[in-house]
């Protein structure tokens, strides 16, 4: 639907008399404060995912470790080390998260 | 808010039911949720507070149900305006449709501004017609958008405006 001239008027004047909406810094705070509580099964099945995830890596990091040779340390053991760390680190975040109280 | 920011969001509070993660949704659209809401309202603040509000409570608890077709503002839109229809079912506001003009302050003389002569006639509209004024002309949505805010087809929506026009005409050339 293509604007006329007078629907550019139409706007001009909405604008012009269009209210303003007021700052309310307590708007999302009071609406964070009435959301419902979390179903818990939502949460088990995400801390059910972090322990899968978490096992997973415990053994990623035993087949590094095991197969890592001690005298020689290449850029590539590096990267392994640095990806597992990143990894491992993320699913670590997840789980506290999942395990610390909502409320 | 980028799109990919918005669905990252999302995602977190369906997954994760990230509340934080939600705060910030609520405060990126609180603003444009808030203005329509008032502007629907002609201007009750804490009457459209509270339905934001509602708004934004039943998005997270639907949120699950957000498929992604339409955009998140649209999808938030329509949970405004649907709220705003129930409330005014709710209390059989039939005087929220046609607000009495001299309740806004206006008089007969012929003084008013251009401003106040256009408030008064868009509470001479209906909710639907009004909402679809609201939205095309001052949200500047496109008729399609409109159309899935309402519920609505594109043709109804279309003959709303239409009419909605007509009346404003009709109003503003008496002034």
């Amino acid at each position: 639907m293509k604007r006329s001239q007078e629907d550019s008027q139409i706007v001009r004047l909405l604008k012009e008399q269009s209210r303003p909406v007021s700052e309310n810094p307590w708007f999302t705070p009071r609406v964070l404060n009435r959301l419902p509580k979390s179903p818990r099964s939502t949460r088990w099945v995400w801390a059910l995912i972090c322990l899968v995830a978490g096992v997973l890596c415990l053994g990623c990091w035993l087949w590094l470790l095991r197969g890592q040779d001690v005298t020689v340390f290449t850029i590539r053991d590096l990267y392994h080390f640095i990806i597992m760390s990143a990894i491992t680190l993320a699913v670590l975040w997840q789980g506290i998260v999942v395990a610390l109280p909502r409320d | 808010m980028k799109k990919l920011d918005e669905l990252a969001l999302i995602t977190r509070c369906v997954l994760a039911d990230d509340r934080q993660a939600f705060g910030q949704l609520v405060d990126a659209y609180q603003g444009r949720v808030r203005r329509f809401l008032l502007n629907l309202t002609m201007g009750d603040a804490a009457l459209s507070d509270d339905l934001a509000q509602e708004t934004f409570i039943k998005a997270y608890v639907g949120l699950r149900g957000f498929k992604g077709v339409a955009s998140f503002s649209t999808w938030l839109y329509r949970i405004a305006y649907n709220e705003f229809c129930s409330h005014v079912r709710g209390r059989h506001e039939q005087a929220m449709e046609r607000i009495p003009a001299d309740s806004l302050g206006v008089n007969d003389d012929h003084s008013i501004d251009a401003s106040l002569t256009v408030q008064e006639a868009l509470c001479h509209l209906g909710i639907a017609e009004r909402t679809a004024v609201m939205l095309f002309y001052l949200e500047d949505r496109p008729i399609k958008q409109v159309a899935r805010i309402m519920q609505l087809p594109e043709g109804t929506v279309k003959s709303h405006l239409h009419r909605a026009k007509q009346r404003l005409r009709q109003f503003l050339d008496n002034y």
